[in-house]
C-alpha cells in the first residue's frame, strides 16, 4: 500500500516536472526560434561578402560556387554591384539592401515587436515600403531620372527591413503550430 | 489532393518552370526578374491556398506552403539546370564566363562545380519562396486577423450524457467551477 502511494507519488512527480520542461520550453519557444532565425540569415548574407574576400585571397573555387549560385538570382551586373577588396559582392546593389536590410530587419525584431506576437502586420505597411523601390525603378528604367548604388541599396534596405516583420511572425506561428502538434 | 499539396504544387510548378527558363542563355527576358520567380511561387501558392481554403489561413500556413512549393519549384529548376549545364550548353560557354571573371577554367572540375552551384541555389530557392508564401498569405488573407495570435474559437458544447445532439435539451446545469464565464 506505502509502496503503491509513493509510486503514485512518483509519477506525479514526474509528470509535473515534464509539464514544467515542457512549459518552459513553450514560452522560451519564440527565442529560440528567433535566434536561430537570426543565426540563418545572418550566415546567408555573410555569403554575399565572402564571395568576394575568396575571391581576393585566393579561394577561387568557393567564390566562384557562390558567383554562380546567386547569378541564378541576381543580374550581377559589375557597374551595378557595390565592390569589396577590389571584387564585387555576389549580388547587385539594389539586391544586397533588400539581403542586409531583411537581416538588420531580423536582429533588431525583438526591439520593436514582441516575440509572443504571431500575427503579421497590416498589409499596407509592405505596399508602402514597396513604393520607394518600384519608383527607383521605374524612374531609371524610363529615363526619366538616373538611379545610384545608394538609391537602389536604400530602397531596397527599406523593402527588406519591412520583409522581415512579416516573415518573423510567419516562423513564429508556424513553430507554434509545429510545437502544439507534437505535444 | 489536399488544398495545401495542390496549391504547392501549383505554385512550385509554375516557379519550377520559370526558373528553369533562366538557366538557358538564349532566353533573356526571364533573367531580368531574377529572385522574384522564387517568391512569386511561393505567393502564388499562398493566394491559392488562401483561396480554396475554408477557415482563414494563419501566416504560419504560409511558411509550410511556402516551403513546400519552393522545394518543387526548385527540384524543377535544379533538373533543369544539370539537363542545360550538362547537355545543351556547351562547356566552352562555361568556361569563357570563367575566364571573364579573371580566373583559369582549367583550375575547376566541370562536374564538381554544377552539381555545388545547383545545390546551393535549391536552398536559396526554397528561403525565397518560404518569405513569398508568407508574404502572400499576409497580402491575400482578408478575413479577419487569421494566424494563431488570434483569440481561440469558442469551446464545442459540453456533452453530459443522454443521446448524442441532446445535450442543448436535456442537459443538467454545469458543476461549478467548471469551463464558463462564472469559473475561477
Amino acid at each position: 500500500m506505502v509502496n503503491a502511494e509513493r509510486g503514485i507519488k512518483g509519477n506525479s512527480s514526474s509528470i509535473h516536472h515534464s509539464v514544467f520542461i515542457v512549459h518552459r520550453f513553450h514560452s522560451s519557444l519564440p527565442l529560440i526560434v528567433w535566434a536561430m532565425t537570426a543565426i540563418v540569415t545572418l550566415a546567408f548574407v555573410s555569403l554575399i561578402v565572402i564571395a568576394p574576400l575568396a575571391r581576393a585571397y585566393g579561394h577561387d573555387f568557393a567564390a566562384l560556387v557562390i558567383y554562380k549560385s546567386f547569378g541564378r538570382f541576381c543580374h550581377q551586373i559589375p557597374g551595378r554591384s557595390f565592390y569589396l577588396d577590389g571584387y564585387p559582392l555576389a549580388v547587385c546593389a539594389r539586391c544586397a539592401g533588400i539581403y542586409f536590410g531583411f537581416a538588420a530587419g531580423v536582429v533588431l525584431y525583438p526591439l520593436a515587436r514582441s516575440l509572443k506576437r504571431s500575427d503579421a502586420p497590416a498589409r499596407r505597411w509592405l505596399l508602402v515600403a514597396l513604393v520607394p523601390t518600384a519608383l527607383d525603378f521605374a524612374l531609371d528604367f524610363f529615363h526619366i531620372w538616373e538611379n545610384t548604388h545608394l538609391t537602389r541599396s536604400v530602397t531596397g534596405a527599406l523593402l527588406g527591413g519591412v520583409a522581415a516583420f512579416y516573415v518573423v511572425p510567419g516562423l513564429l506561428d508556424l513553430s507554434r503550430m509545429s510545437f502544439l502538434r507534437s505535444a | 489532393m489536399s488544398n495545401r499539396v495542390r496549391a504547392s504544387l501549383i505554385g512550385g510548378g509554375v516557379m519550377g518552370g520559370l526558373s528553369a527558363l533562366t538557366v538557358v542563355p538564349q532566353v533573356p527576358f526571364v533573367r531580368v526578374f531574377c529572385c522574384i520567380w522564387a517568391i512569386l511561387g511561393g505567393g502564388l501558392a499562398a493566394y491559392l491556398y488562401v483561396k480554396n481554403s475554408p477557415t482563414p489561413a494563419s501566416v504560419g500556413d504560409g511558411a509550410v506552403i511556402g516551403t513546400l512549393s519552393g522545394l518543387v519549384g526548385a527540384l524543377i529548376a535544379f533538373a533543369a539546370f544539370l539537363l542545360v549545364s550538362f547537355y545543351v550548353v556547351v562547356r566552352t560557354l562555361f568556361e569563357e564566363s570563367i575566364r571573364r571573371a579573371g580566373l583559369k577554367p582549367e583550375q575547376f572540375s566541370y562536374s564538381m562545380i554544377i552539381p555545388m552551384v545547383g545545390l546551393l541555389s535549391v536552398i536559396v530557392q526554397i528561403v525565397l519562396s518560404l518569405v513569398g508564401g508568407i508574404i502572400g498569405v499576409s497580402i491575400f488573407e482578408k478575413r479577419g486577423e487569421g494566424g494563431s495570435g488570434s483569440p481561440p474559437p469558442p469551446p464545442p458544447p459540453t456533452y453530459y450524457g443522454g443521446t448524442q445532439g441532446d445535450y442543448t435539451l436535456n442537459a443538467p446545469p454545469p458543476p461549478p467551477g467548471s469551463y464558463g464565464p462564472d469559473s475561477q
